[in-house]
């Protein structure tokens, strides 16, 4: 079927599908450059010819009436919707005069460049910063996967998340992971493991379809993940049901670990989890005796304070248990191309340059070839950056395929920050509230429009690849071309050529060429084989891997110690929880969960894909019908939920798979509504989630977890 | 000729809805109807435990089936492969009015006959016969992650459900089953659910 043509117009391209990362196979019927059908390609080792709704539906993403097509210039005031096209030697000449000018006056530091969800093009936006000499590159690392790789860098060696193996696993700890929605690809193995009799743990506060399943359930307290953890390593220790030959051989720092969570018995973990002391004795057995097992955490953990402390944890539970890159257990996670992040070219950055990141993730960089990349936390500090020139001007902002008005926390505090900046740069492919804040509007080219050396296809999403291979990389294929789009790579090519900087090539070939450099490939080559694979090694701490300073997994971390950070985790409570912050608990006295993955959607992506909405129409709150009733709130109608930040309305949906003292409500936007903010402030519940205090290591904010009240929207209210 | 089925193995089910959307893309269907659905069940209480189900349904391929018996200008029929479709032009030239759309009113399953108003036809699941022709599976069952639906003869189907123990359940009750003798079939899980 590859390459086959079947007839003069229609075509059928092979190439990867990214409408989340997951990177399923794909064939493409083109004709006349549209996308008549997409089918699952049968070849590919993940996805084995299926597809999720978000890939199926890709034809009305690509030719989508409002996609952006032509680079725009504001020519209104600031948010008032007047554009004018431009070409692209307009846009770029344009930006590259900006930067050059902000650049040449108040230094390098003063642009801040990045990426929302990672493209395929994370490693290119860093560089693209490391040569520009600015410390500020952005990525919303800080609380999604950032805080896996940070506590992986202090916990054993590698900035990079400690994957589950579902493939060959007798045990699976899916911990705030709805993993049938988020990565729905991997699903199949995960039924395949309980087919073969695998336990079922979940750690979730609410009830999805695994959780209904589960061996155990635990329907813990939003924000008492680092207490659940804790005392579930207090119990493995003290029970003594640890791989005593692993810890001994592997781990540094066991003696310290043992001593340090004497303090967290189930019993004081208790109250802080809502979960039965016992119950927590019997989770932590069921999966330290099972064997292998392994832990699939989640963004939930990630989206609190102290997330990468608590996922610190959880690491050191699969290491307590000897279940560290052995089949079944938890992967090592190492790219055929060289390491993860190794091409943001960190050394291109002067150290003096680096010292002045604004405050935020990069702190917990390593500046080792395999600590985390830099970068910036989008939060209060850059926003005081851009409103005070404190500690220093931010005067531009570039950011590639990034909506920070739907998807960062504290929607206004957002706003009012991009309403100020000098010079803002979006690149998307539909106006969003955060393009229509910009000055110059980009338009980004989709996944069938672009050609990649898929190496940020991650295993993450597809964690079977595992039995055969060691990371496989997959060659994306460009099929159409919508207007004028381009991906961000060329973006970056002509912004460096045309500012002079370094790192960066004519043609994306020539960039194809040098990610594939490594394995002696070219792109041309790999382009026709698609796929490169390599065998997979365990064990691979046995060849050194652990790159740590003792050489071994740290329980007891001496570099965070150096740093100022505790060298083991601990027990910390978010800032607005029933526990924290009682008093405001009397007015908001329920616990507000937010952004769970709704499985058509993609972060804040795809609401205007009609085949999608119609499955998902809008946005829900998901009440326990004990609190709906205590409201007055019946199914149906909308509910408004506000916290100290404001208010937000969704529309209920009654349901037991709630904790009577929590409700959950989804990430939303109205792509259809007018601009410039597309209903935000109406159903976008980031308008009320919290940007500050953050994890002072890397910048998490609290998504989960918060305090909320709910009542019902009056008739002249609703629309 | 051979009789065709479907059956739904809905413990595997894991609700992401891509047997929907691959069905719309296969027929290239606006938004209104959507001729395969992926129906919640729960959470309800069932003895100690909350539980929840996923559950897909579409045209139930009756062997007698009543939106074609109500039809009155017989725009639904049997093909020889037991598959029920619609003439498309018989429909659309139907007055609706006249009709009442009655197929759809007359159906006693979840998902009864679609009406299309670009169209102007109702539509069902036609078990993507122009793609089985073509030798492919039918797309939900070929894009299915979980392979929860099976498509087949109906006595190479029969041999399944005996394999996994002879369980299927009645989605829509047990007397229009008796009736119209649908060719899809469920085999719910072995934890204990209702169905409501």
């Amino acid at each position: 079927m590859k390459g086959a043509t079947k007839n003069s117009e229609e075509k059928i391209v092979k190439t990867i599908c990214f409408s989340c990362r997951g990177g399923c196979g794909v064939f493409l019927h083109v004709k006349n450059n549209e996308i008549i059908r997409v089918e699952g390609d049968p070849e590919h080792p993940g996805s084995k010819g299926t597809l999720c709704p978000k890939g199926l539906a890709v034809k009305q993403l690509v030719h989508h009436p409002d996609r952006l097509k032509y680079p725009l210039r504001r020519v209104g005031k600031r948010g008032e919707g007047k554009w004018e096209r431009i070409s692209w030697d307009q846009a770029f000449d344009e930006i590259a005069a900006r930067l050059q000018d902000i650049k040449e006056k108040y230094g390098a530091e003063a642009i801040v460049q990045g990426i929302g969800t990672g493209r395929n093009h994370n490693d290119w936006s860093a560089r693209f910063c490391n040569h520009l000499g600015t410390p500020n590159a952005n990525d919303p690392m800080h609380f999604c996967i950032g805080p896996r790789c940070v506590s992986g860098y202090f916990t054993f060696g590698i900035a990079a998340p400690l994957d589950p193996h579902y493939g060959a696993t007798n045990c699976l700890v899916a911990w705030g992971r709805n993993e049938i929605h988020s990565h729905p690809s991997n699903g199949r193995y995960i039924f395949d493991a309980f087919e073969r009799g695998s336990k079922l743990i979940v750690v979730d506060p609410r009830l999805t379809k695994l959780a209904s399943r589960a061996d155990i359930w635990l329907q813990i307290r939003p924000g008492g993940d680092s207490a659940l953890a804790l005392s579930m390593i207090h119990t493995i220790i003290g029970e003594e049901l640890y791989d005593k030959e692993f810890v001994a051989k592997w781990c540094y720092g066991f003696d310290e670990l043992k001593e340090h969570v004497e303090k967290y018995t189930p019993e004081w973990a208790e109250p802080i989890t809502w979960l039965p002391a016992e119950k927590i004795r019997e989770t932590a057995r069921l999966y330290a005796t099972t064997k292998p097992a392994c832990i699939a955490p989640g963004v939930a953990v990630e989206q609190q304070m102290n997330s990468w402390q608590t996922q610190r944890a959880l690491y050191m539970m699969a290491a307590l248990t000897g279940n560290i890159d052995v089949p079944g257990g938890n992967i090592l996670w190492v790219p055929p191309l060289g390491g993860f992040f190794l091409n943001c070219d960190n050394d291109a950055l002067p150290p003096e340059q680096r010292a002045k990141a604004i405050e935020g993730g990069c702190k917990l960089n390593g500046g080792h070839e395999w600590g985390p990349p830099n970068f910036v936390l989008e939060g209060p500090p850059l926003w005081q950056a851009i409103l005070t020139g404190k500690p220093y001007p931010v005067k531009a902002i570039f950011w590639m395929a990034h909506n920070p008005m739907v998807g960062l926390p504290n929607t206004k505090a957002v706003k009012e920050a991009l309403e100020k900046v000098e010079f803002l740069v979006v690149g998307d492919f539909f106006m969003t509230p955060t393009t229509e804040m910009a000055d110059i509007v980009l338009p980004n080219a989709t996944w069938p429009e672009r050609s990649e050396v898929g190496w940020f296809t991650t295993p993450l999403e597809h964690p079977q690849f595992w039995d055969k291979d060691e990371f496989p990389v997959f060659a994306w294929v460009k099929a159409v071309q919508v207007g004028e789009s381009k991906q961000e790579l060329e973006i970056y090519n002509e912004l460096a050529k045309r500012m002079k900087i370094g790192g960066f090539w004519d043609t994306m070939e020539e960039a194809f060429d040098f990610l594939l450099k490594p394995v002696g490939v070219t792109w041309e080559e790999f382009k026709k084989v698609g796929i490169l694979r390599k065998p997979m090694i365990w064990r691979k701490f046995e060849h050194g891997l652990f790159h740590t300073p003792s050489g071994k997994f740290e329980f007891y971390s001496e570099r965070l110690r150096e740093l100022g950070y505790p060298p083991m985790p601990e027990y910390v409570e978010g800032p607005e929880s029933p526990i924290s912050a009682s008093t405001i608990a009397r007015e908001y006295p329920l616990v507000l969960i937010t952004g769970s993955r709704i499985p058509v959607y993609y972060h804040t992506d795809q609401r205007n894909i009609p085949w999608l909405r119609e499955i998902y129409p809008v946005p829900l709150i998901e009440i326990h019908p004990d609190t709906a009733a205590e409201y007055g709130i019946k199914e149906g109608d909308w509910v408004f939920i506000e916290t100290r930040r404001g208010r937000v309305k969704q529309k209920a949906k009654i349901t037991l798979s709630i904790n009577p003292r929590v409700v959950h409500a989804v990430r939303w936007w109205y792509p259809e509504k007018p601009g410039p903010d597309h209903g935000i402030w109406e159903s976008s519940i980031n308008v009320v989630t919290l940007d500050s205090p953050y994890d002072p290591g890397i910048g998490s904010p609290t998504m989960r977890g918060l305090l909320c009240k709910i009542y019902k929207a009056t008739e002249e209210e609703k629309w | 000729m051979v009789k065709y089925g479907l059956l739904i193995d809905f413990d595997r089910c894991q609700g992401c809805n891509a047997c929907e959307v691959a069905c719309k893309q296969e027929n290239e269907l606006p938004v209104g109807p959507r001729l395969k659905q992926v129906l919640t069940i729960g959470p309800e209480n069932v003895g100690q435990r909350l539980i929840m189900e996923y559950l897909p349904v579409m045209c139930m391929h009756c062997e007698n089936p009543p939106c074609a018996a109500v039809c009155p200008v017989g725009a639904i029929v049997k093909d020889a492969h037991g598959i029920t479709l619609v003439n498309e032009k018989k429909c659309h030239d139907t007055d609706k009015d006249f009709c009442k759309k009655a197929c759809i009113a007359a159906c006693p399953y979840p998902v009864p006959p679609q009406y299309n108003p670009e169209k102007d036809i109702v539509q069902m699941c036609n078990m993507c016969i122009q793609r089985v022709g073509r030798g492919e599976e039918p797309s939900c069952v070929k894009h299915c992650i979980n392979k929860v639906i099976t498509f087949g003869p109906i006595k190479e189907l029969s041999k399944i459900i005996q394999e996994r123990g002879n369980r299927t359940i009645t989605v829509g009750g047990i007397l229009p089953n008796v009736v119209c003798r649908p060719s899809v079939v469920h085999i719910p899980p072995k934890r204990p659910y209702t169905l409501e």
